[in-house]
């Protein structure tokens, strides 16, 4: 992708060849809550050496062992990531993965998909607010990409306190100071 | 009251009594008592002896309730207010049943979940009140023996079975708390710890728990009432599976859409959903949540397993045609396909092997009546109302379980003296420019069919060359087979005499059973191996032991084979 470090006269035109790739991407951004282009670009990287490899793979010869056994475990992984279904165990498959598939797969947008949270952005603050665990284990990074096993086991921490355990800090503070410094302020506001 | 299968006339025992105000009836749950309201008082008979009971004067009950073991009848009115404004009267009564007399009243505003809830015994009972669930034992409700206290409790479910007893409560989310449903203990409910199992979720509005018949889990149907990504006018619905132990899990299913129905089977180790776009898909889950077997998609939206728990029927009532799939799920065979069309009501009869369906005001006020079919698709009878009159609710009279016993499945359809009339094929609208065009086969959705039904992957797979010699040898051996049996049959003398009853009955039996056929081909090649070393036998070979113990097995499989051919 070109970068624009040209003089200002230019710019539109530069813009108009690169507008249709930013549209796609702040797309993508709204609808997986993501932070910055670079989180894309990261999973775009990590998309072209997947399908680079299985481009490699076809290219040799059917039969050949690399390819069999470089193949099955290429796609072992992938559908242990869950990009790929059942019956989809194909070389070919591979080269139709997409961005979105793949975004899919991260620990934030599962958040929301499960009905854990009201939004992808409030999926995401809660994860980050270590509110979420997969399996036994607290996860607070939203780009952790979830596999088809562990996706049952998405749900709540147990010191969390959606998930059972003891109240927030601001709840706490207001249970132990309770209506008498809310009279407090409303006196104070009304005046 | 008309006597059931295979009768089917009206009882005579039963006056039928006609009145316009007659809105409401209830059995009890073993089918002994019957209670009826008709717009004046409420009635109670007793089935059996076919006694009037008792009578109580309450003119305006709406709802009906017999408690599990017939000690208590339950009635509700809609609540009124006094003109003056002060508080109406108690409008949910409760009665005991074996002396007529009453026995407490309670303020009950909401019809939603007005009847409390007995547990299977009737040791407890329990009761929705603002923020606490009142438990009641043993049929006293001048005293509270428990309350289970949670901020803003909206809904709660006893779990059915024996002691020790679960509740099941589900309390919705204010603004950043999300709702959650949890799992009690009677009576641990004080503690930090005291709930068995916890789950919150965000997307829920409304919440719907299914407890299994073993009270070990609860499946949860959490559904919103606005669909924020806009994908469905109903709102959005998510399962859940919540155990007893702790575990719980979101169910994952594989087609997005509104979730249909869900139901526990019998034993419950299994739950059915039936979920997704139409044309909506069905699977069995199994308790981790794993698909066990997959129905395809179809026109579908409800399931309903037999008493048994050996049938499943899958239909499409409401806004679909009433295409019906009868399936044994132990095999997983489809058993019969039938269509009853404009059904408003289901119903399995306590013996687990015929069905109701009837279509019912005011749903529908047209073309009311009932259809009673047996499980193979065959209608046995079927009674349509005059068409100004309006059939307004039909049920079975329900048995405990065990009364019937489960028998074993047939795949023929039984024969009936109703003709099962063919719906009207529909056929899709042609604009003129494309009539009397050949058809071009453009199907609106995918239709996946069932997981045993799928073809096999490797059929595209050209075939190995050693699966290409093998197939071909197979070949040349059905053929030879062919040649010689055609050749044989002309000339019967050289075949010695204990071998003429097995081949007197190689005539093909054409049975419509294909399970018969099946084992009685398996019999018959076993018959045929002991042929053939009874001939190495007379040769003089020495036989293995193993060998002669199927020589000694011939007389039972040949009584086996006797009784199978008999039986078709």
């Amino acid at each position: 992708y070109p970068t624009v470090y040209v003089p200002i006269c230019t710019y539109t035109y530069i813009y108009m060849t690169i507008i249709e790739r930013l549209d796609q991407e702040l797309k993508l951004i709204g609808e997986y809550g993501l932070k910055n282009k670079r989180e894309i670009w990261r999973i775009q990287y990590l998309l072209a050496k997947i399908r680079s490899a299985a481009r490699y793979l076809l290219t040799l010869d059917e039969k050949s062992p690399k390819r069999i056994f470089q193949g099955e475990a290429l796609l072992r992984r992938m559908v242990r990531q869950g990009l790929l279904g059942e019956n989809e165990e194909k070389l070919d498959y591979v080269l139709g993965l997409t961005l979105p598939k793949l975004l899919e797969r991260r620990l934030q947008t599962k958040v929301f998909k499960l009905g854990l949270a009201k939004s992808v952005h409030h999926a995401r603050c809660l994860i980050r607010q270590r509110h979420i665990r997969v399996g036994k284990q607290l996860v607070d990074i939203p780009s952790f990409l979830v596999r088809v096993d562990s996706e049952k086991h998405i749900d709540f921490a147990i010191t969390s306190p959606f998930g059972g355990g003891r109240p927030g800090r601001v709840k706490r503070r207001n249970l132990r100071n309770p209506k008498e410094k809310k009279t407090e302020e409303e006196a104070e506001n009304n005046e | 009251m008309v006597n059931g299968p295979p009768h089917f006339t009206e009882s005579t025992v039963f006056p039928r009594e006609s009145g316009k105000n007659c809105k409401v009836y209830t059995f009890s749950k073993d089918g002994t008592l019957f209670a009826w309201g008709n717009g004046e008082k409420v009635n109670i008979i007793s089935v059996t002896n076919k006694g009037l009971l008792h009578s109580f004067d309450l003119p305006k009950a709406v709802c009906l309730e017999f408690s599990p073991k017939n000690t208590v009848l339950a009635t509700w009115q809609p609540y009124t207010t006094s003109k003056d404004g002060t508080a109406g009267i108690p409008n949910l009564q409760l009665y005991d049943v074996k002396t007529g007399t009453w026995l407490k009243s309670f303020i009950q505003k909401k019809t939603q979940n007005w009847c409390p809830s007995w547990s299977e015994d009737e040791t407890l009972c329990a009761r929705n009140v603002n923020n606490e669930v009142h438990f009641f034992e043993n049929n006293n409700f001048n005293t509270i023996a428990s309350k289970l206290h949670l901020q803003k409790i909206n809904d709660f479910v006893l779990s059915p079975g024996p002691q020790p007893y679960k509740v099941a409560v589900y309390v919705p989310g204010s603004k950043g708390a999300p709702s959650f449903v949890r799992l009690y203990q009677y009576p641990n409910f004080a503690g930090p710890h005291a709930a068995l199992a916890n789950k919150s979720f965000f997307k829920a509005d409304k919440v719907t728990m299914l407890w299994n018949k073993k009270a070990t889990a609860v499946l949860v149907i959490a559904s919103t009432d606005v669909d924020k990504t806009g994908a469905s006018y109903y709102g959005e619905q998510t399962l859940h599976y919540i155990a007893t132990n702790g575990e719980s899990a979101v169910v994952q299913l594989p087609k997005n859409g509104p979730i249909y129905d869900v139901v526990w089977n019998s034993s419950s180790t299994e739950f059915c959903a039936v979920y997704g776009f139409m044309p909506a898909k069905a699977t069995i889950f199994n308790l981790k949540c794993d698909p066990v077997f997959d129905f395809g998609t179809g026109p579908r939206n409800a399931a309903y397993y037999s008493p048994h728990g050996h049938i499943l029927v899958l239909a499409g009532f409401g806004n679909l045609r009433g295409q019906m799939e009868v399936w044994d799920v132990k095999n997983y065979k489809l058993i019969s396909k039938p269509v009853a069309s404009d059904s408003t009501y289901f119903a399995w009869c306590p013996d687990g092997e015929h069905i109701l369906t009837a279509t019912c005001a005011p749903r529908l006020r047209v073309n009311n009546g009932y259809k009673i079919w047996h499980y193979t698709g065959s209608i046995l009878h079927k009674y349509d109302v005059p068409s100004n009159a309006e059939l307004w609710q039909v049920s079975w009279q329900p048995f405990l379980d065990g009364i019937f016993p489960a028998k074993t499945i047939t795949y023929q359809a039984v024969p009936s003296e109703v003709p099962n009339e063919e719906p009207k094929v529909a056929t899709a609208y042609r604009p003129p420019a494309l009539r009397n065009k050949p058809i071009t086969n453009s199907k609106l959705h995918e239709e996946e069919p069932p997981q045993n039904m799928k073809s096999q992957s490797g059929n595209d797979k050209p075939l190995s060359k050693t699966a290409l010699k093998n197939q071909r040898k197979h070949e040349a051996k059905k053929a030879a087979k062919q040649e010689a049996r055609s050749d044989r049959s002309p000339d019967l003398a050289p075949t010695p005499a204990p071998q003429s009853t097995p081949r007197s009955t190689l005539s093909q039996s054409i049975s419509g059973d294909p399970e018969i056929d099946k084992k009685i081909k398996n019999l018959k090649k076993k018959l045929k191996a002991i042929e053939q070393l009874k001939e190495q036998a007379a040769t003089g070979k020495q036989l293995e032991k193993n060998q002669l113990e199927k020589i000694q097995k011939e007389t039972a499989l040949l009584q086996e084979l006797e009784d199978l051919e008999l039986g078709i």
